[in-house]
């Protein structure tokens, strides 16, 4: 078993796997409410809008989970007065998150010797962080975890029945701007692991494969941040034995999970092939 | 607590939202035990008199006076169906504003969330998928979370929309013996001829109330007349007989050709 130690015994590994799992633990855990509430779009516009803060703070030599998160409140703060007005909201997070993406290639390109390229910001690179990554990642993780475990009933409220529930004394606004906050955070997090293209999959696979096995809210999240760590950490094993790209091995091994999720849950193919099955016979004169 | 302190209490509401007056000088009062149908085209200001009996916006001008906890029962249409949530979660809901959201729901709150699925005839089902309730069901498991939360006032949107006959019959069976056992209920409706049927009291809403009593008292066409602005089928809730097609554009009412039945509802808009 000398090779399930062997990865951890290299510091930059063992660190950029650590960092693979905690960010896999903030993902699974506030993706299971990005699933339940539709809010994959919010999450991907996200993840690209912290771009441009990213690169300024490469540029003038400040931690970069500084400039993202610096961004993606500029991000978020434009959205909502965006969408204020006559926009939709998905139009307003399309403006945004290509505004950014503009804004980060532009500014790649007018700057010579940052060190990085785009490719590094979309793609991320696990074993080129430091021991800050690995800070951030571990607050990160533990303040989603507790927010999810302390604010559980208005958020499971306010998704269930986001009008209603302001009956029950539940500002839903406030549930809701509190739970883009944490995505925020997260993409922050995940920025330097995974990269802001690659963020996405695993705010979203790990929990869309919950969903599948699971008929429990409580269970969804669960199962959810526990893919989200399994992905991460496989995705470790994958890219240092197959030589491949850490952000990509992750999201592999989460898509991995949920197509073997559909094909053996009673609600993926099952369900489907006895859905067919179910109507052919029905259509029997 | 005496009759009058128990009594819903709506004085001279006024509610405005720019320089659109949603409602003005909205004044009516429900005894305990009441079932109220609050009737009224699309833009009457329905909704808004349910946020400001609720306490969700502060009227310009009046107030409102409720005898106790008064909860919200939106469709069962309204509300999301693919989450992994079951009946009994969604009544437990209902508990939610009896303790602080960081503190952790007590056994008496989950025994108040079985007893309210009990009332209602869906323990059975407490373990059941929402989203795998008909419509009917999962409107009364809507009014479970509101009984659940032990309100003296339950305020319905629209409860009968979209449940089959033998759901409407079970849930208007449900909303009387609620009413009989003390509650106050007031729900929104479309269908004239229904409302007329069940409740005890209607109140008619075009932005001000043009009308509130029982429905031998006001349902008339004049009150039909003054209510909608456009055409109206409907039958005398008394005895069945049709009373015509109110046309405002007209004002005039003439016999519908085809006499509306109960089958037939006097669906405005």
């Amino acid at each position: 078993m000398s090779w399930v130690a062997e990865p951890w015994q290299v510091g930059l590994v063992a660190r950029g796997g650590l960092i693979l799992a905690l960010v896999g633990l903030a993902c699974g855990t506030i993706g299971a409410f990005v699933v339940m509430r539709g809010l994959s779009y919010a999450g991907e516009s996200l993840s690209h809008a912290v771009l441009p803060g990213a690169v300024v703070a490469v540029m003038i030599g400040t931690p970069i989970a500084v400039g993202a998160a610096a961004a993606a409140l500029v991000a978020a703060v434009a959205v909502g007065v965006l969408a204020r007005g006559r926009t939709a909201d998905d139009t307003a997070l399309g403006i945004v998150f290509v505004g950014a993406l503009g804004l980060a290639v532009v500014l790649l390109s007018q700057v010579d010797g940052v060190g990085r390229n785009l490719e590094s910001f979309l793609f991320g690179n696990a074993f080129a962080t430091t021991n800050n990554d690995l800070t951030v990642a571990a607050s990160v993780a533990a303040a989603v975890v507790m927010f999810v475990a302390v604010a559980w009933r208005p958020l499971m409220a306010s998704t269930f029945d986001p009008e209603g529930v302001r009956a029950l004394g539940i500002n839903s606004g406030a549930v809701g701007t509190a739970l883009l906050v944490a995505i925020a955070l997260v993409v922050v997090a995940a920025l330097q692991a995974v990269g802001s293209l690659l963020t996405l999959a695993l705010l979203v696979t790990p929990a869309a494969t919950a969903r599948l096995v699971t008929v429990r809210a409580s269970h969804m999240v669960f199962v959810s941040a526990a893919l989200g760590v399994s992905a991460g950490v496989g995705g470790l094993y994958l890219s240092y034995f197959a030589g491949l790209p850490a952000g990509g091995s992750v999201v592999l091994v989460a898509t991995g999970f949920l197509l073997a999720a559909l094909a053996l849950s009673r609600r993926g193919l099952r369900a489907y092939v006895a859905g067919v099955a179910t109507r052919q016979a029905a259509q029997v004169p | 607590m005496s009759q009058d302190e128990n009594r819903v209490g709506v004085r001279d509401v006024t509610v405005r939202f720019g320089a659109n007056v949603a409602l003005q000088e909205v004044t009516f009062a429900l005894p305990q035990g009441c079932l109220a149908a609050l009737v009224g085209p699309n833009g009457a200001g329905k909704s808004t008199l349910f946020r400001a009996m609720l306490g969700l916006i502060t009227p310009e001008a009046g107030n409102v006076e409720m005898p106790g906890r008064v909860a919200y029962v939106p469709q069962g249409d309204h509300v999301r169906r693919d989450l992994p949530l079951t009946a009994r979660d969604v009544a437990l809901m209902g508990r939610f504003g009896h303790t602080p959201w960081w503190r952790p729901l007590r056994r008496g709150d989950r025994l108040a969330a079985d007893r309210a699925l009990d009332a209602i005839g869906m323990a059975a089902h407490a373990k059941c998928q929402v989203g795998d309730l008909s419509g009917g069901q999962r409107q009364r498991v809507m009014i479970a979370r509101a009984l659940a939360e032990e309100a003296q006032v339950l305020l319905l949107d629209e409860p009968l929309t979209g449940v089959d006959t033998t759901s409407e019959t079970d849930i208007i069976a449900l909303l009387q013996r609620l009413r009989d056992e003390g509650a106050t209920l007031v729900m929104s409706t479309h269908d004239l001829n229904q409302a007329a049927r069940i409740a005890d009291r209607l109140l008619f809403l075009n932005r001000r109330l043009v009308a509130d009593g029982a429905p031998a008292d006001v349902f008339t066409p004049e009150t039909l007349r003054a209510t909608y602005s456009s055409e109206v089928f409907v039958v005398d809730p008394r005895d069945g007989t049709p009373l015509g097609v109110f046309d405002d554009a007209s004002h005039h009412h003439h016999d519908h050709a085809h006499g509306p039945t109960a089958d037939h509802p006097a669906h405005h808009e």
